[in-house]
This record gives C-alpha cells, structure tokens and sequence, in this order.
C-alpha cells in the first residue's frame, strides 16, 4: 500500500517521546514510526508520567505521542506541560477508548492531535502523517464542538481567539463529514494548507481556554 | 311620736264584710296567717292596726306609712279612708308580696289620737302563703330611707340578680352552640335560664301569662327544681365526673316532682311546693360539698376554684336560714353571694375556655410541628426510594451492557470459535486479526451505545453520515478510492436507536471490507426513503467482488453474516450481490410510524 511507503516530502522532528504503558501498543507505535521514516534512536519511551517528565528534563523533545491513561496520572496534565514548555512541540493523544469529552480536553490543554489506539494501523499512519506534515487530524465531532466554542473574526473584531472565516468555513466542512480532499477542492486550497487550517485552529482552542481559565481565575479572585 | 298600740286580724264570715269583734285576734307582724290556719282556703283577711298620733312632731305633723308586703293582694284603709287597692283582688291575683309601698298620709285623714289602719288581704289558698308584712309609721324622711334599703333588698337585689343570671346564660348559651362537643356550657346555661326564672317570681306583680296564682307557683318550682337539675350536670360535666347512677336518680326525683306539680290537686300544692324547696335545696347543698371532695382528689386549679365558689352557697344559705329563723339579726346575703357566686361561676368557665382555646393554638403549632415532620420523613422516603430507583435503573443498564455484549459480541465469537474449530485449513493470521477486530469494532459499538446514555438518532440523515465519511473519506483518498455518497437533507420518518446503530455498524463494516479486500477504485452510497416508512442503504464498489454463496461458508465472512443477522434483528434485510467488477449491499429497513404530534 502506498501509506506504507516512506514519503519523500516529510520532515521528521526529532526526538519523538513516546509516553505508552501498554509495551504492545508502544512497540506497535515503534512500528508504525520506523515505518514512516524514523530511526530507532531518534525514539524515547516513557511508561509513566514520573518517567515522561525525567526524558522532558534530559533533552528538548520535538514531537510528542501521549497516552492518556497512565498508571500514575492523566496524561492532559503532562500535554498542558509540554505546551508550556515549548510553543512549537507536536502532541499527539494516542487514546484507547477514550471519549470525545477526553479529546477536547486535551486539545484544549494543547494538544496537536489525536489518534484512536483501537483504529487499523493506516488510519493510525494517515494520522501521524497528517501531523508531521504540519496539520492536525480532525473529525466532524471536534468540528462542530470548536465552532460552539470559538467565536468567528470580524473586520471589528480581531486577534488570537477567535476563528477568521477561512478556518470556520474548514471547520464547517468538516462537520458535513468531507475529506480534506474534498475540502480543498471547494475552497480552492491545497490538502496541506487544510490541515495547516485545523492545526491553527487547535493553537487558538488551546489560547482561548487558557485565556479563559486565566480570567476564570482572575474572577475568583486566584490571580491578580 | 308615732307608737302602733295593738294589731289585729281576722277573718270574716262575709268575705265582703269585716270580721265581728270577736273574731278579731292580736298578731305580731310580719304575720304570716296560712301557718296559724292551714286550712285557709282563699277569700279576705282582715288586719287591723290601732296606733297612736302624736302630731306635735318637727316635720309639722306629717306622717307617711310603710308596707313592706302584702301577701298576695290587697287594699289599705286609713281611718275608713281607702288609701291604696291592687289591681286585681280577684284571680289573677296582683302580686304584693314583695314589693314595699309607702304613703305620706293626709294630714285631713288624721286623728289626734287613736288612729286604725285597716288592710284587707287576700290569699289563693291551697297552701300558698297569705298575711301581712311589717308596717311602719312615722316622719316621712325616716320612712323614705327605710323605704329606699327595703327596696334594694327586696327588688333591685333581685333585679341584678337576674340581669346578671339572664345574661351569661345567653352568653354560655350561644358559647354552647359553638361548641357542642363541652356540654358543661350549655347545661350552666340552662340552669342559669331556669334559675332566671325562678327569680322572676320575686319580682313580677302579676300572675301573666299564668292564669292564675296557684299556676304560678307550681311554675316557679319546676323552674327551681331544674334549674338545680342543670347545676348538678355541669358541675359534673365541669369536673368530668361520671356518676350514671346519681345521673339517674336525680331526674327521676325531678321529673317525679315535675309530674306532681301539674298533676296535683290545688289543695296539695303547697305541700309538693315546699317538697319541692327542699329537695332542690338539699340537692344543691349536697352537690356543693360532693364537688368540694372531687376537687380535692382531682387536685385541678379549676375544680378547686369552682369548689370554693360552690362553698359559699351552704355558708349563705346556712347564713340566711339563720336570719329567717330570727337566731341571728341580720339581712339576707343569699342575693349577693348569688351574684357573686355566678359572676365567678363564669369567670372559671370563662378560664376553662380560655384554656380550651390556648390548647387549641398550641395544638395547631403541634400539628404544624407534626406536619413538618411528617413532610421531612416523606422527603427522605423519597429521597431513598429515588436512590432505590437509581440504583435498580444502574442494575438495568448494567443488565442491558451484558445482554449487548451476549447478543452481540456474544453471537459473533461464537460464531468465529464454530469457524476456528470446524475449519479445514490451518488458521491464517490474517483471519485472526479480521476475526480479533471485528470482535473490536463490535465492542466499539456496544461501549458506545452504552456510555451515551440514551441514544439519540442525529437529527439529519448528514449529520449522521458525517464522521463516517470523514473518516473513510480520509482513507479513501489516501487509498485514491472515488467515494460517493447520496444522503437526502432530512428523514421523512427517524429510524429508532437500534436501527441507527445497525446501519452506522453496516457502514462501516461494509467500508472496511471494500478497503480491506475488493481492490476498488469507486465506492458509491446512497440512502433512501421511498416511503416514510422505509429506509434503503445501498453500498456499491467496483471491486473484484467475491463468491457470495462461497464467502458465506468462508472464515472472512463473518462480519457481513453477523451484519445480516444485526439488520434482521432491527426489522430490516440485508441483500448481497457480487460479482467482479460490482458488489452491492442493499439493506432495507422498514420504520415504526410515530404518531404525528
């Protein structure tokens, strides 16, 4: 098949943590990862958070895959970590099981996507792809979710939360149910630029709730 | 001054005349005739009175006259002169035995000397009492003063007396229509009515509305008799005392009375009147220290107050008897003691009601108390029986999540353990992995159904279809499969939960088998409602296709058998097509008709 075949235009961040307990998954991920490219070296594996945060300590760390349920935590603290440490990190959720609600939350802590540990090893790829092609996977669900949540642009109204109308007119694509193939096609974009689109858009989900916590905060009186 | 020399009475032969020398007797006044002659049996009594005029007084020589009473009627003659006739000297007797008179006399009437009163009375006999009152001559202001304390005594005493009787009867009376249930209240009232009218009897002047006097008297104690009657049950209604046997006893001896009264002949009636004083008298006294000792044992504040009230009817009367008696000198205080008595008498009911209503009140804050108590132990009921609820709807689900699993999950591993044991061949990895991810994708679903509590059939058609094409999109692009998909904007008629849930299930089984296995360059799906009541899903591809008949034996079919199975379960069926070049799915599903709201 041809996702199994190492694309010649993708850029591979190194180091990659990999934050998995379940030793099957992660050498299944390990798999997947050589496949599209990777060397082993340039893979670090964590079991646990304790263990997550000592490799975040050794060494920077460029692209991130995080299990969510960990032995010793939720791995939505260790995202909100890795986000504040570095603005440019590529985060992953690798979640089995998990619900929608779990998914928002770790997109909103910063996350840069999400892959479902259940799905086949192609969807799993196509994700990991999309992601180290610069975008950010995305479903109908997340779509409409973001745009309840996001307020749209306006020639009065500008700045870091809110969505222009480009990425809203994505988003609402995306909750028809198109591909980004087809998306591109109607608005005239590349598949690229789409999924840069969706990654952007996530940057803003994470800004807007931080932003939001911070005033939260501010109105009880936690911060000054 | 004035001295009274000698009195006199008789009784002529003639009632129109004057008695003969000789039948005139010396008497003392008050004197009362019917006790020297029982047999009195009506008509005039004479009395003559013989007193001296010394008219070289202060006052210039006038002189007025007192008559306490005449029993009953009478008329007054000064030296021959008539000075003063009742109205009636006949039956309906007029009523002077009680009410004092006084004269100034004219002076042109007067002797210097031996002057005589004449008063002729007149009795009804039967027993009733006749005779003369205490006379008094002498200066008109004396004689005035006199006058006024006879008349307080023997009329306005009397009159308060039964102002005071009449009104709290009426008072605990209408007390008593209220509240029928303290019957203490009407009883007091009755006796307080009858003793209303015993005291009447005092003061009327006229027989009316009883023809005659002898009536009257037999009226008058009846009404003593159950006047006394009604005390009696409300002191023991007060006092909560049950005495059936003395209840008894005592109407028997009143009615018995009762019926004596009117049945009697008029020559008995003074002797069943003056049983019937008795009686009543003695029941009162009897009644009053009986209460006296209840009080004592009950130990309530009220029973003793109404005791001691109750102790000084024996006193006065004991008092009064005394002083009729002439043992001791001294005005009757029965009067007062009465009004007294009956002013305390209702200011202690008056407590008990107070009492009564204080009860009330605070009952009503008990029964507030006891209805917020009982509202609070409801609530918590409540509260326990919603947990209970929520508890046995937890259960329920729970049982729900094992039946999906059984049914499906369940069904399918049967079905493939059936496949692994009966096949020929040695078992492929690649059948195991389909086999272990069907297994996955079915408890995907299961968990999904489950954990979403409830449900809910998306809105459109679109909005269902959305995340799966968006996800198979992504692979089909990434596989440069062609995909079509033909979804109309709106239901015509909402396919229930299960039913959605087999279709989203078919979907994506149906799409992970043609990018597994049919090599396809188009897919194409479409749904359908023809009618509101049916629904058609159709997946077509232009895969290589397969052997149907052939793959329904194989291992691999598992997931498009059990998909038969799913669809039929939900009311619908599943039809497969296939040859090269084109497989087609078409599942039809037949839709409940809600009832249009």
């Amino acid at each position: 098949m041809s996702a199994q075949t190492p694309p010649a235009d993708l850029i591979l961040p190194t180091p990659v943590l990999l934050i998995e307990d379940d030793t099957r998954v992660q050498q299944r991920l390990e798999r997947l990862l050589l496949e599209l490219g990777y060397q082993s070296d340039a893979l670090v594996f964590a079991g646990t958070l304790v263990q997550a945060r000592t490799c975040m300590a050794e060494q920077p760390v460029a692209l991130a895959l995080v299990d969510l349920r960990l032995p010793d935590g939720s791995g939505i603290d260790l995202i909100a970590e890795l986000r504040a440490r570095d603005p440019g990190v590529n985060i992953v959720v690798v979640s089995a099981w998990s619900t929608r609600e779990e998914i928002l939350a770790s997109l909103r802590a910063g996350a840069t996507g999400y892959v479902l540990k259940e799905r086949d090893d192609l969807e799993v790829t196509l994700a990991l792809r999309s992601v180290l092609r610069g975008g950010a996977p995305i479903d109908p669900f997340v779509a409409r979710q973001i745009i309840k949540e996001l307020p749209v642009e306006t020639a009065e109204h500008t700045g870091d939360a809110g969505l222009s109308r480009r990425e809203s007119e994505i988003l609402g694509l995306v909750a028809e149910g198109l591909g980004n193939r087809d998306i591109a096609e109607r608005l005239y974009l590349s598949r690229y630029t789409v999924e840069c689109h969706i990654k952007h858009i996530y940057r803003k989900l994470a800004v807007s709730s931080r932003t939001q916590a911070a005033h939260a905060a501010r109105q009880r009186g936690l911060l000054d | 001054m004035m001295q009274i020399l000698n009195v006199q009475a008789g009784k002529a032969d003639d009632d129109s005349a004057r008695p003969t020398p000789s039948q005139w007797q010396t008497v003392t006044l008050p004197d009362e005739w019917n006790r020297r002659h029982p047999d009195y049996d009506g008509g005039s009594i004479w009395y003559r009175i013989d007193w001296q005029c010394d008219r070289s007084g202060p006052m210039g020589g006038q002189i007025a006259l007192l008559v306490q009473s005449v029993v009953m009627a009478g008329e007054i003659f000064v030296n021959e002169h008539l000075l003063f006739s009742d109205e009636h000297l006949t039956e309906p007797l007029s009523r002077s035995w009680n009410m004092p008179r006084r004269w100034v006399l004219p002076d042109v009437w007067l002797h210097s000397g031996l002057n005589t009163l004449f008063v002729r009375v007149v009795g009804t006999g039967g027993g009733q009492p006749v005779g003369l009152g205490p006379v008094f001559l002498g200066d008109p202001q004396q004689i005035q003063q006199r006058y006024d304390d006879l008349r307080w005594h023997y009329r306005t005493l009397f009159e308060i007396n039964l102002i005071v009787s009449g009104v709290i009867g009426v008072l605990f009376f209408c007390i008593w229509i209220i509240r029928r249930d303290q019957s203490f209240y009407g009883w007091y009232a009755l006796s307080s009515l009858f003793w209303v009218a015993f005291i009447a009897n005092i003061l009327v002047t006229s027989p009316w509305p009883f023809p005659n006097s002898l009536m009257v008297a037999r009226a008058n104690t009846m009404a003593l008799l159950l006047s006394v009657a009604c005390f009696c049950l409300f002191t023991w209604r007060f006092g909560g005392q049950v005495v059936p046997r003395i209840e008894r006893a005592l109407w028997i001896v009143t009615i018995t009375l009762l019926a004596m009264l009117v049945l009697a002949p008029d020559a008995w009636t003074g002797k069943i009147q003056r049983t019937g004083f008795l009686v009543a008298s003695v029941t009162f006294q009897i009644n009053c220290l009986h209460f006296l000792i209840h009080a004592w044992r009950s130990r309530q504040t009220e029973h003793a107050l109404l005791a001691v009230c109750l102790l000084v009817v024996p006193i006065a009367g004991l008092h009064d008897a005394l002083v009729i008696t002439n043992l001791i000198q001294s005005k009757p205080i029965f009067p007062y003691a009465n009004v007294a008595i009956t002013l305390s008498l209702s200011a202690i009911i008056g407590l008990r009601h107070a009492r009564n209503l204080r009860r009330i009140e605070h009952f009503n804050e008990e029964l507030a108390d006891g209805v917020e108590r009982a509202r609070s132990e409801l609530a918590k009921t409540l509260d326990r029986e919603y947990a209970l609820a929520l508890a046995n709807t937890r259960l329920n689900d729970r049982l729900q999540v094992a039946h999906d699993l059984h049914d499906g999950l369940g069904g399918s591993l049967v079905h493939m353990m059936a496949s692994v044991e009966q096949g020929a061949g040695p078992l492929q990895r690649p059948q195991v992995l389909s086999m272990l991810k069907f297994i996955r994708d079915d408890l995907r679903h299961t968990i999904d159904s489950n954990s979403s509590a409830g449900v809910t059939v998306p809105a459109t058609p679109q909005e269902w279809i959305a995340p799966l094409r968006h996800r198979f999109t992504t692979l089909f692009d990434e596989l440069d499969i062609a995909s079509e998909w033909q979804f109309p904007p709106t239901w015509r008629e909402m396919p229930n939960a299960l039913q959605y849930l087999a279709m989203t299930r078919l979907v994506e089984e149906a799409l992970t088998n043609v990018i597994k296995h049919s090599r396809a360059r188009h897919v194409r799906l479409r749904l359908d409602q023809p009618e509101a009541a049916a629904l058609l899903l159709r997946i077509e591809d232009d895969g290589v296709g397969f052997d149907v008949a052939a793959v329904r034996q194989a291992d691999i079919s598992i997931g498009m058998r059990s998909m038969s199975v799913r669809i039929a379960r939900v009311g619908g069926t599943l039809d497969v097509t296939s040859r090269p070049g084109e497989t087609v799915l078409a599942a039809q599903l037949k839709l409940e008709e809600s009832s249009p709201v």
